[in-house]
């Protein structure tokens, strides 16, 4: 059983890949939810590429991942975003819909036009429920990587628990799955305060 | 300064308006008055560019309304603020539209703020205020834009009576004090009398204005220009117009 570093580097490693992965996902997919949101066009364009995407769980992509991308971060990181890319952007864009469209209106009135209505009306007010579609996504993210881990990889709490079943070490192999959930615990937690900040106007 | 030229409106079989001119001038406060379902939202929906007439077209300031056209400022039922932004934001709003710099956009909204009577709710979201002092941040958010014409759509509708009265008194403050172009939607006689300069009854089914009436009450007006005997005559005027019409419509949904 490795020393506290290595435990430790095994957390780290893991959250990263989480991190990465998940705004690599959200920084595509609110902007593009949002557009799409807003455009029958869009939308009526996209959806075909959507419905092919959405379907697939975030394991089918493990082996094409190593093909080309061998066992190297790049590969975690693309497995985290393939698998939450999709359910990402249609939270996004649902919640685009639950905006009152007299707001838009108002909108318009005032002269905003196209961009600002997306930037200054669509976007902070789709906020509530992007962020818990977030959380949803985040969690997502987790199983991601943590199933990339287990096929794959040489360090990250996936590869803990594959490696302590590998020498029959049962304690390695719970304490693995413990250290999963306190640091999903704790993203959780920190992901509520950031949420409690941008949205202070809902409280 | 608007010219409402032979709009018909049609939403699938049903006419919600039909052949519908009306013509007003620079400082008129027009008040559309009508029960409901006589088609004044869609009209006025018409003159923000909201929506596009079937047939007929509005004219605002010599240019034909195509699109929502910021120069007609819009004051809804239902307040429609962003609840995201603070009263300040949202009175800046347009201004910001407009690329207008922070310090001078507050400023300026500010101004407004003050203007109806919410000094010191700066920084207040709107979930945090009152429905009559929505109505106020959005009556601040339209002035605040420069609009040449101010549409309003039954803006008290939602309030209670006292402070109905207290908007309607403010309002009518603002209109002295700005002069705009005001058309005001409503369905209480009462109302349009203490408002408006002139008034256009509707009738329903379809939607046709049927009695376009000078308000001859003398201006400046508050509240009290209710106790005169002339207020009383004109109500009474109306109130014949607009009866028959009622239990025309009355009969038309019962059967």
């Amino acid at each position: 059983m490795g020393g506290e570093g290595t435990l430790m580097g095994n957390v780290l490693a893991s959250a990263r890949r989480v991190m990465v992965g998940f705004f690599a996902a959200t920084l595509v997919a609110i902007p593009l939810g949002i557009f799409l949101g807003t455009s029958t066009f869009g939308r009526a364009a996209f959806n075909p590429l959507l419905s092919f995407l959405r379907p697939l769980p975030s394991m089918s992509w493990i082996p094409l991942s190593l093909l080309w991308f061998g066992i190297t971060e790049t590969q975690k990181y693309s497995i985290v975003f393939m698998g939450t890319f999709a359910p990402a952007l249609v939270y996004v864009i649902e919640a685009t819909r639950s905006i009152d469209p007299l707001l838009i209106r108002a909108a318009q009135n005032l002269g905003a036009s196209r961009w600002q209505v997306m930037k200054e009306v669509v976007l902070p007010g789709s906020l509530p429920q992007i962020f818990s579609g977030m959380k949803v996504i985040l969690g997502l993210s987790w199983t991601c990587v943590i199933s990339a881990e287990l096929v794959a990889a040489r360090e990250g709490l996936g590869f803990l628990i594959m490696n302590g079943k590998e020498f029959f070490q049962t304690e390695i192999v719970v304490m693995g799955m413990m250290l999963i959930s306190i640091t999903v615990l704790v993203t959780d937690f920190v992901f509520r305060i950031i949420e409690n900040r941008v949205l202070k106007w809902q409280r | 300064m608007i010219s409402i030229q032979q709009i018909s409106k049609n939403f699938g079989e049903f006419q919600a308006l039909q052949h519908v001119n009306i013509d007003i001038q620079k400082g008129e406060f027009v008040v559309l008055l009508g029960a409901s379902g006589c088609g004044k939202s869609t009209l006025l929906n018409l003159v923000a560019g909201f929506d596009q007439p079937t047939t007929g077209r509005v004219v605002v300031n010599g240019r034909e309304v195509k699109s929502v056209d910021p120069h007609c400022g819009m004051v809804f039922q239902q307040y429609a603020l962003f609840p995201w932004l603070t009263v300040l934001e949202n009175v800046a709003f347009g201004l910001k539209m407009k690329g207008i710099a922070r310090h001078e956009r507050h400023a300026c909204a500010q101004r407004f703020i003050e203007m109806v009577g919410l000094q010191g709710f700066e920084q207040h979201f709107p979930s945090a205020l009152s429905g009559g002092m929505r109505q106020r941040v959005s009556i601040a958010r339209v002035l605040a834009n420069d609009p040449d014409v101010i549409l309003l759509d039954e803006p008290f509708a939602a309030l209670d009576a006292m402070t109905r009265q207290v908007l309607q008194d403010e309002l009518l403050q603002i209109y002295e004090k700005s002069r705009k172009t005001i058309i005001f939607i409503t369905h209480s006689i009462d109302e349009a009398l203490l408002l408006s300069t002139r008034m256009l009854i509707m009738s329903a089914r379809p939607g046709r204005v049927m009695t376009d009436m000078k308000n001859d009450l003398p201006m400046p007006r508050n509240v009290d220009v209710q106790l005169s005997p002339r207020y009383n005559e004109l109500k009474a005027q109306i109130w014949d117009t607009v009866q028959s019409e009622v239990m025309r419509s009355i009969h038309a949904t019962s059967h």
